[in-house]
């Protein structure tokens, strides 16, 4: 059980314990009896192949759509509607928390109004790093510069629980590194839970110190990253988890067959 | 400690100032054309002949046509559209934002009920000003003959508080709907409301009869409004962030 407390103005990371979650689509299962954990106060590391279960994991933790089967608790509470916990909860990917048809200051409001830890100073502050116009709107960024935009309102929203999603499409590698490196200096100077899920698993494995695995809407693997790495690893050689990935992901001729 | 009252209460008042500031845009706006249609009217020479009001759609026409009307109307029209550009466009930012459904749906009931306010509001300014000026140099909103006075107009304002406050929480369950459903889900239950309705009713006549009755009793606006309310409050605790 990894719980934290969410007292009032406490800064507390907020951990996440999900327990036999199912997700269905219609007939598609996007998640098949879910069991795992995230601990408070690390970064964790969410893969799998397209469509894994990624994306619907992380709205179901952050309250963006309703539990069908099972538990998720944020800080040991049920997080559907409740604002001391959705609010301390941002899940940033390539839509939703942003308003996109109006000027980059609506949604930095938005944020201001309801992140309890937001830091308006520091939003500036990396917008003018990735130099994003805050005069634009943000459907008329390009979409690295969106990409920059909600990394960097997830940053400053400085929640207990920080959700990304593949935030970072459509940077160049530049604006990668600045955003990992800002990452990191803002995790320690203000420390949190870090879900990161993405692709680009070469770049972002030495950030994650656990990992948790999707295939097909099940978990194959989850803990300490060094661990995973390490049971999938040949002797003399330490498996990367994009080599963990493909000795545990379904192969693509099964995935279709099924 | 976020609770649901504190975040009802900041969205809440975020969005009374986007819908005040809308509210005051239109009304600059259309009293500027008002005072135009006035100069060019009193140029020309041109008068509006003021007609005893014997059912709505003389209400409406006057409505439209009258100068003082004309900002009414502007600011009337303008509630209507923000109740659904509002919830359509901020919802899901909103959520995604922390914001509970609950937050937000409470939040934009309170804005629905402040703008129907201002509109009333607007409209007993409107209704003062006619029984000032009514037989003058132009139509009067409220149907008023010459020598009225503004306790003449009230019922017609009353009534008016109600269908305003239809208008705005209809606007928002429309948007709501379009929000948690496939397109088509609201399109066609307001095909149902708006078409296959008052075809049923034209094809059947108890029904008819039964709709006209509930429409003429006096407690209908009221249990209207307070029931799209309910339904807007139950599809907006559902929905789902894409």
């Amino acid at each position: 059980m990894t719980t934290a407390s969410t007292t009032s103005g406490a800064t507390a990371p907020l951990g996440v314990d999900i327990a036999g979650l199912s997700y269905r689509f219609g007939s598609t299962v996007a998640l098949a009896d879910v069991t795992c954990a995230v601990r408070p106060g690390t970064i964790t590391g969410l893969v799998g192949r397209n469509g894994a279960g990624k994306t619907t994991l992380a709205a179901l933790v952050a309250a963006l759509r309703p539990v069908q089967t099972g538990t998720v608790l944020v800080g040991g509470r049920p997080v559907w509607e409740d604002p001391d916990v959705t609010s301390r909860i941002c899940l940033m990917r390539d839509k939703g928390a942003i308003v996109e048809d109006e000027r980059i200051g609506t949604s930095l409001r938005i944020a201001a109004m309801l992140r309890p830890h937001w830091d308006g100073e520091y939003a500036l502050a990396l917008l003018d790093r990735f130099e994003v116009p805050v005069r634009r709107k943000p459907q008329q960024l390009s979409r690295g510069k969106r990409s920059a935009l909600g990394a960097a309102v997830a940053l400053a929203s400085r929640c207990e629980l920080t959700i990304f999603d593949e935030v970072y499409l459509g940077m160049d590698a530049v604006a990668r590194r600045m955003f990992y490196d800002e990452l990191m200096a803002d995790y320690i100077a203000h420390p949190r839970t870090v879900i990161l899920s993405s692709h680009l698993l070469d770049e972002v494995e030495d950030l994650m110190e656990d990992v948790i695995v999707l295939d097909r809407g099940r978990v194959v693997a989850a803990g300490d990253t060094d661990a995973v790495r390490q049971a999938h690893s040949r002797p003399g050689e330490l498996a990367s988890l994009t080599d963990v990935l493909i000795q545990l992901s379904t192969p693509s001729s099964a995935r279709s067959a099924s | 400690m976020t609770t649901t009252a504190t975040q009802t209460r900041v969205l809440a008042r975020w969005f009374a100032t986007g819908s005040s500031k809308v509210l005051a845009f239109a009304l600059a706006i259309a009293t500027l054309v008002s005072v135009a249609v006035w100069a060019l009217a009193t140029v020309q020479g041109w008068t509006v002949p003021i007609e005893p009001v014997d059912g709505e759609g003389q209400v409406f026409f006057e409505f439209s046509t009258t100068a003082f009307g004309i900002p009414l109307a502007a600011v009337g029209i303008a509630a209507f559209v923000l109740s659904i550009v509002q919830t359509a466009s901020y919802t899901r930012s909103l959520v995604a934002s922390g914001a509970t459904r609950a937050s937000v749906a409470g939040a934009t009931l309170l804005n629905g009920a402040l703008m129907v306010v201002l509109v009333n509001v607007l409209a007993a300014v409107v209704l003062a000003l006619e029984a000032r000026f009514a037989g003058g140099w132009v139509g009067s909103t409220f149907g008023l003959a010459p020598g009225a006075t503004f306790a003449d107009g009230v019922p017609v304002l009353v009534h008016a508080l109600g269908q305003v406050a239809f208008a705005v929480v209809a606007g928002m369950t429309i948007a709501a709907v379009f929000l948690r459903w496939p397109w088509w889900v609201g399109v066609g239950t307001l095909a149902i409301v708006l078409w296959g309705l008052p075809l049923l009713a034209f094809w059947f006549e108890p029904l008819a009869a039964l709709g006209a009755a509930a429409v003429s009793w006096p407690g209908a606006m009221p249990l209207g409004v307070v029931a799209l309310a309910g339904a807007y409050w139950v599809v907006m605790r559902g929905l789902r962030i894409p």
